[in-house]
C-alpha cells in the first residue's frame, strides 16, 4: 500500500451523533410529500432523460405530416412535397378542392399572347473538388503505366512508388496499425513525389529567388541530422545550398533517366504518376 | 447487520417497499430508511466538508429529500443508497461552491496531558494534514475521492454520481491522488516519491 493510502486511510469520520438519524427523520416528515404524476414525462434518475420517447416521436412525426399536407393543399399543388404530394393526390376531397378557379375575363379585353416557354438554360457542370481531381489524375496515370508496362516500356518511378508503398502498408499491417489501402498510399506518394519535384524545379530554376517558404519545405524533406546543419546555417548560405543541391539533383535525376532509355526529362509526364493534378 | 436496521423490533424491508411505504406518509418507514443510511451519509458529508456540523444539515437535508420525493423515485442504478448518495454529494458540492475556503492550517495543537499524548498527537497532526489536503482540492475530484476510495462504489457508479464519464472520473481520480500527494508534500508529511 503506497504512503498516500495510509495517510487516507487514517481521515475517518467521527462517529456519527447519537439521534441524528431520528432528529432528521421526524424534522423531514413534517413536511408536506410531493405527489407523484401521473404520467410523468422526465425520468427520475440523474440524467433526467425523456419518457414515452415513441409518444412524443410519434405526434412529431404526425404534425409534421398533417402540416405538410395543409401545406400542399393550400399552396394549390404548387408545393410539391415527395410522400405528401402521392397522398394528397390519392384523396379525391383533397384533390378537388385545392385547384384556384380561374377569374372569369371580360370578353372585350384583348387576349396576351402566352409567353414563350423559357428555354432550360445550360446546365454547367459540377465543378470537381481538389480530391476528385487528383483521383482522376491518378487513375489516368495509372492506366499510362499498365498501357507503358504492356508495350514493355520501363516506368522506374511507378515502380519505386508502388514498392515503397508496397512496403508502408505491409509495416503498418504489422504493426496493427490502421492501413489505407495500397492504392490510397501510392496516391499520397505520388503527391509528395510531385510537390518535391515542383519545389526543386523552381529552385533550380532560380536561385535567386528562393522564397522562406521554400527554405522551409526544403527543410522537411532532409532527413533529420541534416535538417538541423541546414537549418543552423544563415539565410543566403541556405540558398546558395538548395540551388546547389537541387540542380545535382535534377541532374543525377536525369542521367538516371537517360540510363533507363526514358526521354530526358524530369519526372516523366507520360509516366503518370508524379504528373501534377490539374 | 440487518438486525441492526430494524427499528422496534419491525422487520427489515428492501429499499423498494420501504420507500412505497415512505411515500404513502409512514413516517415509521422514514426512520428505518434514515437509521439505515444516515452512517454512510454522514461520511460522505463529513469527509467533503470537513465540518460536522455541517455535515450534518447534509444528512439532515438528504432525508428530507427521501421523504418529499419518495412518490417520485424509482429504483434505478445503486438502489436507494447511491440515490442518498448522489444526493448528499451534490448537496455537499453545493455548499461547497457557497462558502469560502478556510484553511485549518493554522489551528494550533490542543495540549494534552493523557499518557499517549504524544502519539494522539501525531496522529491528530497527520489527520489534519489529509484534511488539509482534501480541502484544497477541487470539488469533483474530492468527490471523486471519497465516493470511489472511502465508499467503495464502482467507477462507473460514481461516474453516474458526479454526471461525467467514466474516462473523465478516471482523469478526475488521477488529478485528485497527485493533488494529495502534492498537498501532503507541501505539508512536510510525505517525502517525495512515497506517494505513488
Amino acid at each position: 500500500m503506497s504512503q498516500l493510502n495510509q495517510f487516507l486511510d487514517g481521515f475517518a469520520p467521527p462517529p456519527v451523533p447519537g439521534g441524528l438519524a431520528a432528529r432528521s427523520a421526524q424534522a423531514a416528515a413534517r413536511l408536506p410529500q410531493e405527489r407523484r404524476s401521473l404520467m410523468p414525462w422526465r425520468r427520475g434518475g440523474s440524467r433526467g432523460g425523456w419518457r414515452h420517447g415513441m409518444l412524443i416521436g410519434g405526434a412529431a412525426l404526425g404534425f409534421a405530416f398533417t402540416s405538410a399536407v395543409a401545406a400542399e393543399v393550400v399552396s394549390g399543388g404548387r408545393i410539391s412535397i415527395p410522400i405528401v404530394h402521392q397522398v394528397v393526390a390519392a384523396i379525391p376531397a383533397l384533390n378537388g378542392t385545392h385547384v384556384p378557379k380561374k377569374p372569369v375575363q371580360a370578353a372585350s379585353r384583348s387576349v396576351r399572347p402566352a409567353p414563350k416557354p423559357l428555354e432550360a438554360a445550360p446546365v454547367a457542370p459540377t465543378p470537381m473538388t481538389g480530391r476528385q481531381r487528383l483521383m482522376q489524375t491518378f487513375t489516368e496515370a495509372k492506366k499510362e503505366v499498365a498501357e507503358r508496362r504492356a508495350a514493355g516500356l520501363p516506368t522506374p518511378n511507378a515502380d519505386r512508388i508502388e514498392r515503397k508503398a508496397k512496403r508502408i502498408v505491409e509495416r503498418r499491417e504489422a504493426a496493427g496499425l490502421p492501413t489505407p489501402s495500397l492504392d490510397e498510399v501510392e496516391l499520397r506518394l505520388a503527391i509528395r513525389e510531385w510537390r518535391t519535384m515542383r519545389m526543386l524545379r523552381q529552385v533550380a530554376r532560380d536561385p535567386t529567388e528562393i522564397t522562406d517558404v521554400l527554405v522551409d519545405r526544403f527543410s522537411r524533406i532532409l532527413p533529420p541530422q541534416k535538417r538541423e546543419q541546414f537549418l543552423a546555417l544563415g539565410p543566403d548560405q541556405q540558398r546558395q545550398l538548395m540551388g546547389r543541391a537541387a540542380q545535382r539533383f535534377l541532374a543525377r535525376r536525369m542521367q538516371a533517366q537517360g540510363q533507363n532509355s526514358e526521354p530526358p526529362q524530369i519526372a516523366q509526364p507520360s509516366e503518370g504518376l508524379a504528373q501534377p493534378p490539374r | 447487520m440487518q438486525a441492526r436496521h430494524a427499528k422496534g423490533g419491525e422487520a427489515p424491508s428492501d429499499d423498494g417497499t420501504l420507500m412505497r411505504r415512505v411515500a404513502s406518509g409512514d413516517s415509521r418507514a422514514l426512520e428505518l430508511v434514515a437509521d439505515r443510511h444516515t452512517p454512510m451519509l454522514y461520511a460522505v458529508a463529513w469527509r467533503m466538508l470537513g465540518d460536522s456540523a455541517e455535515a450534518e444539515d447534509v444528512v439532515q437535508e438528504a432525508i428530507t429529500r427521501a421523504w418529499v420525493k419518495a412518490a417520485s423515485w424509482t429504483p434505478v442504478g445503486g438502489g436507494l443508497g447511491g440515490w442518498l448518495r448522489r444526493v448528499a454529494t451534490n448537496l455537499c458540492i453545493d455548499r461547497q461552491r457557497k462558502r469560502a475556503f478556510v484553511s485549518n492550517c493554522e489551528i494550533p495543537e490542543r495540549a494534552d496531558d493523557s499518557p499517549n499524548a504524544d502519539v494522539l498527537i501525531d496522529e491528530r497532526r497527520r489527520q489534519d494534514a489529509v484534511a488539509v489536503a482534501m480541502q484544497a482540492l477541487p470539488d469533483r475530484q474530492r468527490a471523486a475521492i471519497v465516493l470511489t476510495y472511502y465508499e467503495g462504489v464502482s467507477n462507473a457508479e460514481a461516474a453516474a454520481t458526479l454526471g461525467v464519464g467514466v474516462k473523465a472520473l478516471e482523469s478526475l481520480l488521477v488529478r485528485a491522488r497527485q493533488g494529495l500527494s502534492r498537498s501532503l508534500m507541501a505539508q512536510g508529511m510525505l517525502e517525495e516519491g512515497s506517494a505513488a
